[in-house]
C-alpha cells in the first residue's frame, strides 16, 4: 500500500514536476529514479531512507562520481 | 543550481498561495453566514460554555456600551465593556498606536452578571456584580513598566444557603472574520505541566490542569497564569468565525457569608522575548514560528545581535542575509573549482562528440567514463539548495510576526514589515493595485541579469531551452513577492545580487 502511493507520488513528481525543472543533476540515474528502484527492491520505508540517503549525499564535497547505481 | 532553488521555492510558494486562496475563499463564505445570522441578531451573542449549567441557560446578551470607559496607561490605551467587567480593545501607544480587539477580554461567562464600574484610575479598575446571591467583584492592576496586569475576582455569597459554583474567565474572543484582527496570524498556546501545545484554534477543545495559555494575534499576545491550579481550558466554536476559549476553575462549595478569591497573572504586550521573559521566561513558549520553529528562533537570535550593533533592521536584514551567503560559500567555491576542472576537459568532450556523434548512449557513457577518470563533477548539487528552503521559510515568519520591525524604517521603506509602496496611484493597475512597491521590481530585475549572464557560460544547446524559463521566472517571483513584506524582498534581494555578482567572478575566471 505504502510502496504504491509513494510510487505513484515520485511517478507524479517525475511527470509533471521535473519537466518544469532544468536538468542539472548530480548523479545518473536521478533522485526520484534511484529512490523507484530502491523502494522496489527494499519496500517502502528501507526505500525511501535510501532515496533520502542519496538526496544528502547531493553536495560539491560528495565523493560519489556521477554514475551511482543502486546496488 | 540557483535556478533548481528558485525553482523549488517557486513551486512550494505556488502550493501555499493556493492553499491561503482556497482558505480565505472558505472563510468569505463563513463571514456571509455570520453576517445573515448577524442581521438577526442586533446584539452580539457569547454562548457560555459552562460545567454544569450549559443546558438551561439562553446565550449571554452583553449589552452595548455606550458610553466609552477608556484606561490610559504609559503604554496601553484600554477600553472597557462595563456590563461584561470586560477589555473590548487595546491600542498599544508604543507600536504606532496598533490595536489589539479582544472583544470580550477578561469577561467572566457568567450569563446573568451585570457589572458597574466603582473605579477607575491611570493603573487600577474595580468592577463589581452584586446580584440576589453572588456578589461578584473583579480588580485589574496594571503594570505600568511591563505590559503585566494582575486580575482578582472575588466571590461573596449573599445568601442564606451553600452555592456550587466555579469562575470561567474568557480570555479574549477570537474572530476569524476580516473585521478585527488579522485572521490567519491568532492563534493559542496551551501549556500543561511539561509540554506546551498549539493546537487548532478552529476546532472544539479541552484540557485539564492548564499552568497556562496564550492567545496571539499578529504582533501581541495575552498571556494568562491561574495563581492555583487544576484550571481547565475549553476553546468552543462560536459560528463559523469566532470561537470563544474559556478558563475554568474547578467547581467550589460556598457557605453563606463566604467569599473565595482567585488570581490570574496576565502579560498583554508585543511577542517580544525579552518583554516576555521579564515577566516570566516560562511565557516565551507563546513566540512560536511553526515547524521551523527550531531555524526561526536562530535567526531571531542573530537579527537582534545584529541589531544591538547597527541598530537598523534593514542593514540587519542585509547583513544577515550576507551573512547565510558566506555560510553557504564553502559549497560555491568548491563548485567554482569543480567548473574550472571541467574547463580544462571541455576539448576532450568535444573530441568524444564528434567521435560519437550518431549513439548517444555511447556518448554519454564516455563522457561519463571520463568524469569519473578525473573526479569531477558537472553539477553542485541540489542539497544547499533545499538547505535555503526552511531559512527561508523561518525568515518569512519571523519578519511578519516581529513586533519590533513594525514601523521600521530603511532608505524609502515606511515600514519592512509591509510591501515598500513608494509609489500610490489615483488609478489601480490590473494585478498590482494602485500602489507601485520598487523593491519586488528591483529583486526581479537582479534576478533576471543573474539568470542571464548564467546561461550566457551555458552551452547553445541548453541556453536555447532555458531562454523561456529566463522571463518567466523573474516575472512569476516579483508577482509572488509583490505584497510581501519589504523585509523579506530585501532578503532576497540582496541574496540575488550576490549570486549575480558571484555568476561575474566565475564568468571572468574563465
Amino acid at each position: 500500500m505504502l510502496k504504491k502511493i509513494s510510487l505513484a507520488l515520485i511517478g507524479f513528481y517525475q511527470g509533471y514536476v521535473r519537466i518544469w525543472l532544468p536538468s542539472c543533476c548530480r548523479f545518473n540515474p536521478s533522485c526520484s529514479e534511484y529512490t523507484c528502484q530502491a523502494i522496489r527492491k527494499y519496500g517502502a520505508l528501507r526505500g525511501l531512507l535510501k532515496g533520502m540517503v542519496r538526496i544528502l549525499h547531493c553536495h560539491p564535497y560528495s565523493g560519489k562520481s556521477w554514475y551511482d547505481p543502486l546496488i | 543550481m540557483e535556478k533548481r532553488l528558485i525553482l523549488a521555492i517557486a513551486l512550494s510558494l505556488l502550493v501555499l498561495l493556493t492553499w491561503s486562496v482556497f482558505v480565505s475563499k472558505s472563510y468569505h463564505i463563513d463571514n456571509k453566514e455570520v453576517i445573515n445570522k448577524e442581521s438577526g441578531l442586533q446584539q452580539p451573542v457569547i454562548k457560555p460554555r459552562s460545567l454544569k449549567i450549559e443546558s438551561k441557560t439562553p446565550p449571554v446578551h452583553f449589552s452595548e456600551n455606550d458610553k466609552d470607559l477608556v484606561l490610559s496607561t504609559e503604554k496601553l490605551r484600554i477600553d472597557f465593556d462595563e456590563p461584561a467587567a470586560a477589555i473590548k480593545d487595546v491600542i498599544f501607544k508604543d507600536y504606532r498606536s496598533h490595536r489589539v480587539v479582544l472583544k470580550y477580554g477578561l469577561a467572566i461567562d457568567d450569563p446573568e452578571a451585570v457589572f458597574k464600574n466603582e473605579l477607575l484610575t491611570d493603573k487600577e479598575a474595580v468592577f463589581v456584580y452584586s446580584g440576589r446571591e453572588l456578589q461578584i467583584s473583579k480588580h485589574f492592576l496594571f503594570d505600568n513598566s511591563n505590559y503585566s496586569i494582575e486580575l482578582e475576582i472575588e466571590i461573596l455569597n449573599k445568601s442564606s444557603h451553600a452555592i456550587n459554583t466555579s469562575i470561567g474567565l474568557i480570555p479574549a474572543i477570537l474572530d476569524f472574520s476580516k473585521r478585527g484582527n488579522l485572521p490567519n496570524y491568532q492563534d493559542i498556546t496551551v501549556a500543561l505541566s511539561g509540554n506546551i501545545l498549539h493546537p487548532n484554534p478552529r476546532k472544539d477543545a479541552s484540557w485539564n490542569n492548564i499552568k497556562f495559555m496564550g492567545w496571539r494575534e499578529r504582533y501581541f499576545c495575552e498571556i494568562l497564569e491561574p495563581t492555583t491550579s487544576s484550571y481547565s481550558l475549553n476553546l468552543a466554536r462560536l459560528n463559523p468565525s469566532e470561537t470563544q476559549p474559556v478558563l475554568r476553575s474547578p467547581a467550589f462549595s460556598l457557605a453563606p457569608g463566604e467569599r473565595i478569591s482567585q488570581k490570574f497573572h496576565i502579560y498583554m504586550g508585543p511577542q517580544d522575548l525579552n518583554m516576555i521573559k521579564n515577566v516570566n521566561s516560562e511565557w516565551s513558549a507563546i513566540v512560536y514560528y511553526g515547524i521551523f520553529d527550531f531555524i526561526a528562533q536562530i535567526l531571531l537570535k542573530f537579527l537582534g545581535i545584529i541589531y544591538i550593533v547597527v541598530h537598523n533592521w534593514g542593514l540587519a536584514i542585509i547583513l544577515l542575509s550576507i551573512s547565510i551567503y558566506l555560510i553557504l560559500y564553502p559549497l560555491t567555491l568548491k563548485q567554482m573549482h569543480s567548473m574550472k576542472a571541467m574547463q580544462l576537459l571541455q576539448p576532450r568532450i568535444e573530441e568524444l562528440r564528434a567521435n560519437y556523434k550518431d549513439n548517444p548512449q555511447r556518448l554519454n557513457k564516455e563522457i561519463m567514463e571520463l568524469y569519473r577518470k578525473h573526479k569531477v563533477n558537472p553539477f553542485g548539487g541540489c542539497l544547499p539548495m533545499i538547505l535555503q528552503i526552511p531559512i527561508f521559510f523561518a525568515l518569512y515568519q519571523v519578519l511578519m510576526r516581529s513586533p519590533a520591525l513594525k514601523g521600521a524604517e530603511f532608505l524609502w521603506i515606511k515600514d519592512l514589515s509591509e510591501p515598500d509602496r513608494l509609489i500610490t496611484l489615483s488609478y489601480k493597475l490590473p494585478f498590482l493595485g494602485n500602489e507601485i512597491n520598487i523593491l519586488p521590481i528591483l529583486m526581479a530585475i537582479a534576478m533576471f541579469v543573474q539568470q542571464k549572464i548564467s546561461s550566457r557560460s551555458m552551452s547553445s544547446a541548453s541556453a536555447e531551452q532555458q531562454k523561456l524559463m529566463l522571463i518567466i521566472f523573474p516575472v512569476m517571483f516579483g508577482f509572488i513577492f509583490y505584497r510581501m513584506p519589504s523585509g523579506l524582498v530585501l532578503y532576497w534581494f540582496v541574496n540575488s545580487s550576490l549570486m549575480m555578482a558571484q555568476q561575474l567572478l566565475i564568468n571572468r575566471a574563465k
